[in-house]
């Protein structure tokens, strides 16, 4: 520009020169502002919108692999992952979703405002339309060729056989995460592991023809060998149906353990719920997701009598052949304990203590234990400790023993016919077991192989301790069997067969006090007695009708253990009239 | 036409303005040569390519012309300037909800530039005749009449942002004539005392766009905020050196809306950086330079007002697309003179450039 011109830019603009300035002073001002932004963006702030930019426009999408199968002692699928399509929108830029919403409405059946709803609440993220779409509604929408619109197929959880087994079975959630049962328990071996592919994604989110793409295959997850018996565990569910119409009780548990392994080869529960029922998911249905036989705790009763027996007899505290003194009653402190018909028998056998169920001998019996061994050999059954079952949610029961305090000398004699203490169904279950099993305490087992692309895991059955003698185990065998034979209603008798059973009527304890109309009617056996090969722990909450296990439970027992027998093919012994 | 002319054609203003031209289309092109998803190539480097070359004619024909010729077309072009921005509102096409564009067959033609321009002409003419009387109001209000027209019609396409332009040039115009700072404060007071109705006349949009610069993040009618939001990323992941030429991943990858027009200054400093933007910066006041040197070598009024008109015409712009690029100014539609793609923008704007040699080749000051 030079001298010269500057002064003849004075002399045009010549009175007020000063206007200029201004002008130059404000765009020079803005210019600095700007280039201070674009310093502030560019330089101090770069590595934030850098991350911003890469945040963006890489994506990693998850991969998920295919969840194991679980399947029944006989390899058939209970719970198999089956691909189903599901319908998601981007509603990002979409402009007509009501248009959209009605159109898809017409192909899928369904509701429009509630499809308009999700794709105006969805933002920037893909709007889930409808999962698990038929076969013909996925056509449907194709055919309507919607922009936005596309499919994911995601794999749907099913059981095939039915309601079968659900609650030990258990379910996935949407992240197909197992949130109960088996499917909780073992979901690091029937998950597998996730693969991702990390790519270079454009505004609609597609990969990117040339970009980075990183892949990492998942990993399909493990198929499982359970030991349950489809035809055992139909049975159960048939059986606890019938109870539930027969006795109307607040809830019944079955439980069929095959002694010599720990093998669980059927466990239900009434009530229970179905994947096939669309409301299983709602909130108040959550409490049926427990698997009750090994996370609710109940008072055995009775039934508590063969564990006492056992350790009397084990220990040598008391002779098979002993007698006492049956007076009706017991007195220790101020507490009396009696009979349940609080009738005196004078001199009563150890045999007889179970087969007439005597709440005075199981008590003589303790009392000449003493505390340290009866609790000694109530935990060495396997009570107040989790068995280690890999089901998820389970209980360790409550025993209070002579060292907790509040404890009196009552307590004994009242743990000793199984009230004052809780167990769970399979705790229960797998003390008995342990007469059945020859004096050997087993680890229950509901899983017996894991099969996984790298090869198959094999579960063995695993003896955990030694509880009885084989001699005890067999005394103890026989003084069920006489309880079975002997009983005056006899409901637990099987025509060829030798059974060995103990039933029990346990009072539940309401606001502290027992209520004698409120009972777990309940009874474990197995058979044959001299071999074996199930054991069937019955045990029904508060029926309606009748509150003794020898009436409710035993008869249950009877059609189960039959029915098992004859599937079996155990040949009936014909002197076993 | 007389050789001597040439003695003082301004190559500089020619060659900076060809660097603008050069850094528009290689940016354009960056910005479309993936093209959109779903449509067809995108053709619009070849465009701006044609529209350069058309202006440059422009440009040609208005350097051989004698500017002095253009005082008495003045009027003419200011009428048929106006006579166009009523046809675009009867019958003219819309894009993004607003009439802007005459189809004239062969190109598209949008007045509103040229009105841009054709007001600078006018402008120039009525000051430099009232060039020692402008400390009276009256030729302060006459001068706003001539501008409130083709500024009210563009406003009704509707079109902020260029009717702002408009404004402002007829501001700066009045404040280089020498009008009295009292009268500026009068027109100050009195626009401010009208805004409250012009907010009542603005549509919803504009108001959305004020309020969205005034208060981020709150309510987006437009996705405006996404536009701006995927601007500043672009920007701010340019760094010192920029990513490197058809390499800024916004750019590319289509998160950056409107990239090749309003936006085209966010792909620049993606993939050329901080530098970039300072070299394109450096371009437009070397421009600005040039235009006040004409203005000071001009040898009557005419030509001055016409040099003034013009800087603030492309400079306004200039600022205001790069203070919205980096979120100082809200967000309104724009171009990035020289730079952005369009063709009545580029042809009105090369054919400015013309004027202006025209005037600076015409000056008598060094002839002896």
């Amino acid at each position: 520009m030079g001298g010269r011109a500057g002064r003849y830019y004075a002399n045009q603009l010549g009175e007020s020169p000063w206007r200029l300035s201004a002008v130059v002073v404000l765009l020079a001002v803005f210019a600095i502002v700007v280039v201070g932004k674009l310093f502030l963006m560019q330089i101090v702030q770069h590595g934030y919108y850098l991350g911003l930019a890469t945040e963006e426009h890489r994506s990693v999408r998850q991969l998920q692999p295919q969840r194991g199968t679980v399947l029944a002692r006989d390899g058939a699928p209970l719970a198999v992952s089956v691909p189903y399509e599901t319908l998601l929108a981007d509603a990002t830029h979409m402009t007509d979703k009501g248009d959209v919403a009605r159109r898809l409405a017409t192909a899928l059946g369904g509701n429009q405002a509630s499809l308009a709803a999700k794709l105006t609440t969805a933002g920037d993220k893909p709007a889930m339309l409808q999962s698990s779409l038929s076969a013909e509604q996925a056509d449907r929408v194709r055919g309507l060729h919607l922009l936005n619109v596309y499919f994911e197929t995601e794999p749907l959880r099913l059981h095939p056989e039915g309601g079968l087994a659900s609650q030990v079975l258990g379910f996935v959630g949407r992240d197909y995460a197992g949130l109960a049962g088996l499917e909780m328990a073992w979901n690091d071996e029937l998950g597998g592991r996730l693969g991702s592919v990390e790519a270079e994604v454009d505004t609609a989110g597609d990969a990117i023809a040339l970009g980075a793409l990183d892949y990492v295959a998942p990993v399909s997850g493990a198929d499982l060998l359970t030991t349950i018996d489809r035809y055992t565990q139909r049975l159960v569910e048939q059986q606890l149906n019938a109870a539930v119409e027969a006795h109307n009780p607040e809830s019944a548990t079955i439980i069929v353990l095959e002694p010599r392994t720990g093998a669980i080869l059927a466990m239900a529960t009434r009530p229970s719920y179905s994947l096939a029922d669309p409301d299983y998911l709602e909130p108040e249905n959550e409490p049926l997701y427990r698997i009750p036989a090994v996370s609710d705790v109940y008072e055995p009763g009775s039934v508590f009598k063969v564990i006492t027996m056992s350790a009397g007899i084990d220990s040598g505290a008391v002779q098979p052949d002993e007698t006492y003194d049956d007076k009706g009653y017991v007195v220790e402190g101020d507490v009396t304990i009696r009979n349940a018909d609080g009738i005196g028998r004078g001199i009563q056998t150890m045999a007889e203590i179970l087969q007439k169920s005597l709440n005075t001998g199981s008590s003589y019996v303790a009392r000449k234990l003493g505390p340290d061994r009866f609790y000694q050999y109530v935990r060495a059954f396997g009570f107040g400790e989790p068995t280690a079952v890999d089901l998820p949610g389970e209980a360790a029961g409550l025993v209070r023993d002579n060292k907790a305090s509040g404890w009196s000398g009552s307590d004994l004699l009242t743990n000793s016919f199984g009230q004052g203490i809780a167990v769970t169904p399979l705790q229960m279950a797998r003390g008995v077991a342990v007469v059945a099993n020859g004096g050997l305490l087993m680890q229950p087992q509901i899983v017996r192989e894991v099969r996984s692309a790298g090869g198959v895991r094999h579960i063995a059955p695993q003896t955990v301790r030694r509880v009885i003698s084989p001699k005890t185990a067999s005394i103890l065998t026989n003084m069920m069997v006489n309880a079975v034979d002997k009983s005056v209603v006899g409901l637990a008798k099987l025509n060829g067969y030798r059974v060995a059973g103990k039933s029990g009527t346990a009072e539940i304890l309401v606001d502290g006090r027992y209520a004698p109309n409120d009972t777990v009617a309940s009874f474990v056996g197995f058979a044959p007695a001299d071999d074996p090969r199930f054991l069937v722990l019955v045990a029904v909450t508060r029926p309606k009708d009748n509150i003794w296990g020898e009436a409710v439970a035993a008869p249950i027992f009877a059609t189960i253990m039959q029915d098992l027998l004859a599937h079996a093919g155990v040949a009936p012994a014909l002197d076993g009239q | 036409m007389q050789l001597r002319l040439w003695r003082h054609f301004d190559y500089l203003l020619l060659l900076n303005t060809f660097m603008l031209l050069g850094v528009g289309m290689a940016l354009i092109y960056s910005a479309t040569w993936g093209g959109e998803p779903g449509l067809p190539k995108d053709d619009s480097t070849y465009r701006q390519v044609a529209y350069a070359a058309a202006g440059t004619l422009l440009m040609v024909v208005a350097i051989f012309v004698d500017y002095r010729l253009l005082s008495t077309l003045a009027w003419p072009a200011y009428i048929a300037v106006l006579g166009l921005l009523g046809l675009v509102l009867v019958g003219g096409q819309s894009s993004y909800g607003a009439q802007r564009w005459l189809d004239l067959k062969v190109i598209p033609l949008q007045p509103s530039e040229l009105a841009k321009l054709a007001l600078v002409v006018i402008l120039s003419r009525y000051l430099a005749r009232r060039e020692n009387e402008m400390g009276q109001f009256r030729h302060v209000v006459g001068s706003l009449l001539i501008a409130v027209p083709p500024a009210g019609l563009i406003l009704a396409q509707p079109s902020l942002g260029t009717a702002v332009v408009l404004v402002v040039i007829w501001f700066c115009m009045l404040l280089a004539a020498g009008v009295r700072i009292r009268h500026i404060l009068i027109l100050i007071l009195i626009a401010l005392a009208l805004s409250p109705v012009l907010w009542f006349l603005m549509p919803d949009y504009q108001r959305g766009r004020v309020m969205q610069f005034l208060s981020p993040g709150s309510g987006d009618p437009l996705n405006e905020d996404y536009n701006i939001r995927q601007a500043l990323i672009s920007i701010g992941s340019g760094g010192l050196w920029g990513r490197g030429y058809l390499s800024g991943t916004q750019s590319q990858l289509h998160f950056l809306r409107v990239r090749h027009t309003d936006f085209i200054f966010s792909v620049l400093a993606e993939e050329f950086g901080f530098i970039g933007c300072l070299v394109l910066l450096s371009l437009f006041l070397v421009f600005l330079w040039r235009c006040l040197r004409v203005a000071a070598l001009s040898q009557d009024a005419f030509g001055r007002f016409l040099a003034i008109g013009i800087a603030s015409y492309i400079m306004f712009q200039a600022f205001v697309n790069v203070g919205m690029n980096v979120r100082l100014l809200p967000v309104v539609g724009m171009p990035l003179p020289f730079v952005s793609f369009g063709g009545s923008s580029l042809a009105t704007a090369l054919l400015a450039i013309g004027l202006l040699q025209s005037v600076v080749m015409r000056h008598k000051r060094l002839e002896f």
